[in-house]
């Protein structure tokens, strides 16, 4: 590039040849690696008159007799004045060298509240542009960073439209808390709780869903502590900048269109049994267990029934042969527009205006998410010395539901669902089971079920330079969030719901942040420079939350939003702090609460720059939150971290292989305090009336003493550039200690409570991050880049004071808190092999003894769903007008827990059963089968009677895959000069392609619905009937002009 | 540079003055330490009642039901919860129960929080009547899972194994178990407070005669019959109770009332017809009969039992052996919903006293007569039409025997027939319930998971009873 610029100079310039004077200089200009620069405008101050230097890097310019000041101009240099004293008549020889002005060409990070040159940065920041996050579908835009950064692990939610991905940054150093990274959207930390609405429908209504991709200029993925330090309490899980499009910094006006049409698919299908299968299976369990005759089938006949009864409702069974996973999948259409607009009036007015329309039907028949968003970013110079910027969005999104996992739908097709029962009864009404409660296709086609969130992220800043190098800043910012799910089951939508009832449950997130910084810059003498900044900020939440349900309703509530709380439509929404059954007419149900966080903060931060070669960094920060116990109110966070750029020195510049490298390292201290609002507090409660006497209870316990998380943080990093940057990589080691890890324990029942929030537990994250890119083939017709990321993470739970592994669990997910083991360890009886001459189950105690005693005592850690190693390839190639890009993601050394596969592999019961089963024991002497003779009873594997949960290890997998998430192929037009249109691309990608695994169930890429941030930190690769991903084709349009 | 040095001060400022109050985000009902909890004696009185309101939930039935459905008297019931009780094989993922052991120890935390404040207080006569009341909940609490948690009285020797963990503090510390023989004198503490200091009667409260009833029924579970003696007859002479004049002790078939609190009754869980309160469905939802089977009901053994005097009215009119479901029902808490649907569930009653007392004499060896007035007293109710005596003189084994077939007459499915077999056992007999051993492993109930997330906890064994 630079290249470029002395070129363009060189032109420019070349007609400045000055007539022969007496006194000449002349020379030869090269830069500090001992290049030579052609086109340096080389100019005598006192005369004004100039010249250029030519192609092989010389000049020769005339000057006036005596002292003279001679200037070196080139872009992307600093500018150089030599003093020079000529007699009359002389000639005389000045060599000049040029340094780079690395303001100019160095990439700029974001690095909260404020940025930095990416080589001054010594904390560990990872970056990826904007344009990689709409490169192809997903259901939000945290998904696109996957494998993107090395470090920053993700894995994509389910098929379900508009679900979160599971994002962490080196690993997981939380149990109870929220284990996510901070969101900052233009400086504002914005509303991101997954449990706003639970796990309704088996989803988490994910809140990042509503920020629109096509907004994002950048995300900055801060890693380490001397990066997050100066977000404090808030950083220890990584901390996500991302930062809007602005208006473009040349002058002039351009706008972008972008459309994208595809259709998806599921990725894989389950392989459930047919009604054949299915039945024939059921009648070995049932002639296993000393049944004769035919076997009695669930919703036609009982064990009781008699002889013939069984005989005739199996010959009625077989008739039947429901597909219930095509009935309840198919394609999922998807469109999406985007249209920008850049302005610059060049007189201090920037603009960016954007729009956009994005439709993404998932392959769950019913399922779609739109986003509709509109965003207006405006720059603008009040005077030189003030200048105001101003972000505005707002989003509307719709998701049409429908029930999955546990909670029906295409979980019901791999459950309860079985192939004999026909969708239909021969009289057209819905055939129904569960006692009238199931079939998925009968609620997908009568409910009306409808998530509609609206949202405003609006900011407004000012900066004031009281002098040149001192800025006064504000940042106010604001996250307003709407978000109502609307439920409608009619009348008589089968006979275990006699009444239509309408549900409503809404939350109303307001949430404010301003945020005050002075940054000052000073340099002293030649060599040293700091940067000082300080600031305060404070944030305000407030959370309200409304639930109304309504018996014989006539319809979805969407009409009278706010009538259940005695509100007209229109009406200010209420202000209240606690907890309140809400009276309602006409037979309804409504609760409402409200909880407030307050927030504040003080930082400081200390940049010091010593010949741009040595570089240090302090960070503080004290944070107060209402979140913390009245014993522990305020949280101080320092680090400090160095960086040396090793090329600058005398032994390697000049190498020719190693064209950059630097070394960085920092430690210190971070917090997270992910947790409710109201933690903290103790909760009186009305209890209940005894004879006429209200009385009053203790539902909770509070905790003065709660405080944030504190992780210890040690980073260090190599940056390497070679070849002359051809060749980059980054290697990075950390390790990261948290102690007072907060823990939901379960405390004893004895106690007469059933939770209490503690600082208990101490967590270890040390790992290995290796980034590399590399231009393996850059000719001007065909270049070739390949850019991978990998990490190593080991993750330890070290100690969890005197609790035992029950302390915590995920939900339902069978995982555990197990000192020496990862967090998301799972807590099942191991499994050994099946018994050749009984074809019972063998397990093993925890001393690895043989035992065919089902015992929950002797649960033990039977693998982690962490990975060891993850990361992401991409492989870029551009051939002349064409581009095609392969990416890939693969994880590596975690384990799947097939929660549903207990049920689907184990005892024969109402659920459908997959056809992996048939590798079963049948007879004496049948040995080496996977699964054990079948049984319609619990007890045969000597479960609990009632229990068919067989929690076991058998249900255990690897997890390994190789995923070929996105490949795309394009086509730029060659556009003429004249032609109005500046870019025009048209392109076509695939996701999921396929995915090389030996998983045998539906996807090894799980995010399944959690129960609340303790199962999302503690059951990562749980599988629960969770829809696997999509696999989508896409055509797109790309055109600037 | 001046100003810029202000400017960071008051940057600092700003953030670090009346930090704790712009923090506070308590609400209503929001407390920062415990002892905020309880602010005046109003709010003591209202948590009182809270312990009592608990505690009328889960004697409704609920914890009886656990006793019963150990004992020989329980068919399968048809709830997976329920019958991993019945078959002995609790596990601490059981639900159901374990919802009910927490409900009790909530009366026991209410308790003691009550005590807390009243510790912190000076004490009034009003006060000291509230601690006693709270000390009568927390002991009879403790007991009711005292006797389905752990091994009974006589298990071991001395005592030393493993009982409940006792709570005496309103501490989210977690305990281990204190062994039975601690347990009992923890829990006869309690009750001899609050007998020596509540009084003859308190309205639907605790009373003097509550806390003498179920401290004559700790004694009467450790053989003490002195003590129940002592205890039983202050009771029965003290004329405030009276024998329910049927059979259907706990609802009156010919009274039109909706409520009926049996005349029998010492203490209850307590039913308000007028508030449409019924506190007895942990009984009325198992046993009431009608066109789907019941989820409780009575084994075959019991009815044959029953069936060995086809004229004693306690069975004709409170067993039914319904053809269409195939149970053995009990009709005890009515047979149908019209029945006194809110009949308060006695928890002590004068059969009861009697009953231990005629024990005790029998096993004593005295006032044999009174105890053969008390066990006729009872047979005139049962058979109303032709009387049906103990003969005079009886006494001995003979007359423990016949003494214990009335009590499981005169008590099945309220939880006390366990009692008797496990008394038995102790005492050296081959008692076999249900063709398991009185003594092994599952009779005892397993504790919840969260018992054990804290501490050294010891569980109980699972299974072995079959």
């Amino acid at each position: 590039m630079k290249k470029f610029y002395a070129l363009v100079a060189l032109c420019v310039c070349g007609f400045w040849h000055l007539s022969v004077q007496a006194q000449t200089v002349k020379g030869t200009i090269k830069d500090a690696k001992g290049e030579t620069l052609p086109g340096v405008f080389v100019k005598v101050v006192s005369t004004g008159k100039g010249t250029a230097s030519g192609l092989d890097g010389t000049y020769s310019i005339d000057a006036p007799s005596g002292a003279q000041k001679i200037e070196f101009l080139l872009l992307g240099y600093l500018t150089k004045t030599m003093d020079v004293t000529l007699a009359a008549g002389e000639t005389k020889v000045m060599d000049v060298v040029m340094e780079e002005d690395t303001k100019m060409t160095e990439e700029v990070v974001v690095v909260g509240y404020g940025v930095q040159r990416k080589r001054d940065v010594t904390g560990s920041i990872a970056k990826v542009d904007g344009k990689n996050l709409t490169r192809f579908p997903t259901p939000s835009f945290e998904a696109a960073l996957q494998g993107q950064a090395a470090g920053v692990q993700v894995s994509q939610g389910s098929g379900l439209a508009g679900s979160g991905s599971l994002v962490r940054v080196r690993g997981v150093a939380s149990i109870s808390a929220g284990g996510d990274p901070l969101y900052v959207v233009d400086g504002i930390p914005i509303t991101q709780d997954q449990f706003l609405r639970g796990n309704s429908g088996a989803m988490n209504t994910n809140p990042l869903a509503a920020i629109n991709p096509n907004d994002i200029a950048s995300v900055e993925i801060l890693k380490d502590a001397a990066a997050t330090g100066i977000y404090g309490s808030r950083g220890a899980n990584g901390v996500i900048l991302i930062t809007t499009k602005r208006g473009t910094s040349q002058k002039g006006t351009t706008f972008d269109f972008n459309t994208r049409f595809g259709v998806g698919e599921a990725a894989s299908r389950p392989n459930m049994m047919n009604t054949e299968q299915y039945l024939a299976v059921r009648q070995e369990a049932w002639e296993n267990d000393g049944g004769t005759g035919y076997v009695w089938l669930p919703n036609l006949t009982s064990a009781s029934s008699d002889a013939a009864d069984r005989e005739a409702a199996y010959k009625k069974a077989l008739k039947t042969n429901t597909d219930w996973w095509d009935q309840t999948t198919g394609l999922g259409f998807k469109q999406a527009y985007s249209f920008g607009a850049n302005h610059n009036n060049g007189k201090g007015t920037r603009l960016y205006a954007g729009v956009s329309y994005d439709e993404n039907g998932s392959y769950l028949i019913g399922n779609s998410f739109t986003r509709t968003g509109l965003r207006l970013n405006l720059d603008q110079e009040i005077t030189k010395k003030l200048k105001i910027n101003f972000g505005g969005s707002y989003t509307n999104a719709v998701n049409n539901r429908v029930d999955a996992a546990w909670s029906g739908g295409v979980g019901e097709a791999m459950s309860t669902a079985l192939p004999y029962y026909p969708v239909y009864n021969p009289d057209g009404t819905y055939y129904m089971w569960n006692g009238g409660f199931s079939n998925p296709v009968a609620y997908r086609n009568q409910r009306q079920w409808q998530y509609e969130e609206d949202r405003f992220l609006v900011n407004l800043g000012v900066v004031y330079s009281i002098t040149p190098d001192l800025h006064f800043r504000s940042n106010i910012g604001t996250d307003l969030m709407r978000g109502f799910d609307y439920k409608f089951t009619p009348r008589g939508i089968n006979m275990g719901q006699v009444d239509s009832y309408s549900e409503m449950g809404g939350n109303v997130v307001d949430n404010g942040t301003a945020t005050f910084t002075l940054d000052y810059f000073k340099k002293v003498k030649e060599n040293h420079s700091f940067t000082l900044l300080g600031g305060y900020e404070m944030q305000l939440a407030h959370t309200r939350g409304y639930f109304a349900n309504y018996v014989n309703a006539n319809g979805l509530l969407n009409n009278g939003d706010w009538l259940p709380f005695g509100l007209a439509n229109g009406d200010a929404i209420p202000a209240f702090d606690d907890t309140q059954d809400v009276g309602l007419a006409g037979g309804a149900e409504g609760l409402q609460f409200g909880r407030r966080l307050k927030f504040f903060s003080v930082f400081s931060r200390v940049n010091y720059n010593y010949k741009n070669k040595y570089f240090a960094q302090a960070v503080a920060r004290m944070d107060g939150s209402s979140k913390f116990g009245a014993n522990n109110r305020t949280g101080f966070f320092p680090t400090v971290s160095a960086g040396w750029i090793m090329s600058e020195e005398k032994f390697l510049k000049g190498n020719k292989v190693i064209s950059f490298m630097k070394l960085s390292s920092g430690v210190g201290f971070v917090g997270n305090s992910d947790i409710a609002q109201d933690a903290q507090y103790g909760n009186t409660a009305i209890g209940g009336i005894y004879d006429g006497v209200s009385s009053l209870f203790l539902s909770k316990l509070p905790n003065p003493d709660l405080k944030w998380e504190r992780t210890s943080t040690f980073n260090a990093a190599l940056e390497t550039g070679l070849f002359k940057d051809r060749i980059t990589f980054e290697v990075s080691v950390y390790r990261k200690y948290t102690k007072d890890a907060l823990m939901d324990v379960a405390i004893p029942s004895s106690t007469g409570f059933t939770n209490q929030t503690v600082n208990a537990a101490e967590i270890l994250n040390r790992g290995i991050e290796l980034s590399i890119t590399s231009n393996n083939i850059s000719k001007p017709n065909f270049t070739w880049k390949t850019e991978l990321n990998i990490s190593r993470n080991y993750n330890e739970l070290v100690s969890i004071g005197e609790y035992t592994p029950d302390a915590v669990s995920g939900g339902t997910n069978d995982s555990r808190v197990i000192v020496g083991r990862p967090i998301g360890s799972f807590y099942l009886m191991q499994w050994s092999h099946v018994d050749p001459e009984t074809g019972l189950p063998v397990y093993l105690d925890k001393n690895g003894n043989e035992t065919s005693d089902y015992d929950n005592f002797q649960r033990q850690y039977v693998g982690d769903g962490l990975p060891d190693v993850s990361g992401g390839i991409t492989n870029t190639f551009i051939y002349k007008n064409w581009d095609l890009q392969i990416f890939a993601t693969f994880s590596l050394g975690a384990k799947i827990f097939d929660s549903s596969g207990k049920r689907q592999l184990g005892v024969v019961t109402d659920w459908n059963m997959r056809t992996d089963l048939l590798d079963r024991w049948q007879q004496p002497g049948d040995s080496d089968t996977q699964f054990a003779r079948l049984t319609l009873n619990e007890t045969t594997y000597d479960l609990p009677s009632g229990f068919p949960w067989w929690n076991t290890s058998l249900f255990i997998y690897d997890a390994d895959y190789l995923r070929m998430k996105n490949i795309a192929i394009g086509y730029t037009f060659k556009l003429k000069k004249e032609s109005k249109i500046s870019n025009l691309r048209v392109g076509a990608n695939v996701t999921n392609l396929f995915t090389l695994t030996n998983y045998p169930g539906l996807d090894p890429e799980i995010v399944r619905d959690f129960e609340n941030p303790a199962d999302r930190n503690l059951s990562p690769n749980v599988t629960y009937l969770t829809p696997a991903q999509e696999r989508s084709y896409n055509i797109s349009v790309s055109l600037n002009f | 540079m001046k100003h810029r040095y202000i400017s960071f001060a008051l940057i600092a400022m700003l953030g670090l003055s009346s930090c704790d109050k712009f923090l506070d985000t308590k609400s209503d009902g929001q407390i920062v330490t415990l002892d905020e909890f309880i602010a005046n004696d109003e709010d003591a009185k209202l948590v009182l009642n809270g312990a009592y309101d608990v505690m009328a939930n889960v004697f409704d039935g609920d914890i009886q039901n656990m006793a019963e459905l150990i004992s020989s008297n329980a068919d399968r019931p048809n709830s997976d919860d329920w019958r991993a009780v019945w078959s002995r094989e609790t596990t601490f993922f059981n639900g159901t129960i374990n919802g009910i052991y927490t409900d009790v120890y909530r009366i026991i935390n209410r308790a003691n929080l009550v005590m807390e404040y009243i510790d912190r207080q000076t004490e009034t006569a009003e006060l000291k009547q509230m601690r006693a009341e709270a000390h009568f909940l927390r002991g009879m609490a403790h007991f009711a899972v005292l006797k389905v948690y752990a091994q009974p009285w006589g298990y071991t020797a001395n005592n030393s194994h493993a009982g409940i963990v006792i709570r005496d503090t309103p501490s989210s510390e977690p305990k281990g178990r204190s062994t039975v023989a601690e347990c009992y004198s923890f829990i006869q503490g309690d009750l001899l407070f609050a007998y020596n200091n509540l009084p003859e009667t308190n309205g639907i409260y605790a009373t003097k005669h509550a806390a003498a009833a179920t401290l004559a029924y700790t004694y009467y579970m450790q053989n003490n019959y002195e003590r129940v003696v002592e205890y039983t007859t202050e009771i029965i002479n003290s004329g405030l109770f009276s024998l329910a004049p049927e059979v259907d002790v706990f609802y009156a078939l010919n009274d039109s009332q909706m409520v009926y609190n049996t005349p029998e009754g010492i203490f209850f869980a307590h039913s308000n017809a007028d508030l449409s309160d019924a506190r007895n469905d942990g009984f009325r939802n198992n046993y009431m009969p009608g066109t789907s089977p019941t989820a409780f009901s009575l084994s075959t053994e019991f009815l044959q039992f029953m069936q060995l005097n086809a004229v004693d009215k306690r069975y004709q009119n409170l067993v039914q052996n319904n053809a269409n479901t195939g149970q053995v029902q009990s009709l005890r808490f009515g047979k149908s919903n019209q029945n006194n649907p809110f009949f308060s569930v006695p928890i002590s009653r004068l059969t009861v006293m009697m009953l231990i007392r005629a024990e005790a004499y029998a096993n004593l060896n005295s006032n044999l007569d009174v105890a053969i007035a008390d066990i006729n007293a009872l047979r005139d109710r049962a058979f109303p039409d032709t009387p049906f005596h103990v003969a005079d003189g009886t006494n001995g084994q003979e007359l423990i025997d016949i003494i214990q077939e009335e009590f499981r007459k005169e008590t099945f499915c309220e939880g006390y027939w366990i009692d008797v077999e496990r008394r038995n056992g102790a005492a050296g007999d081959a008692v076999l319930i249900r063709d398991a051993p009185w003594n092994c492993p599952g009779m005892a109930i397993q504790f919840p998971n969260s018992e054990g997330t804290g501490a050294d906890f010891v569980f109980n064994p699972e299974g072995g009873c079959n």
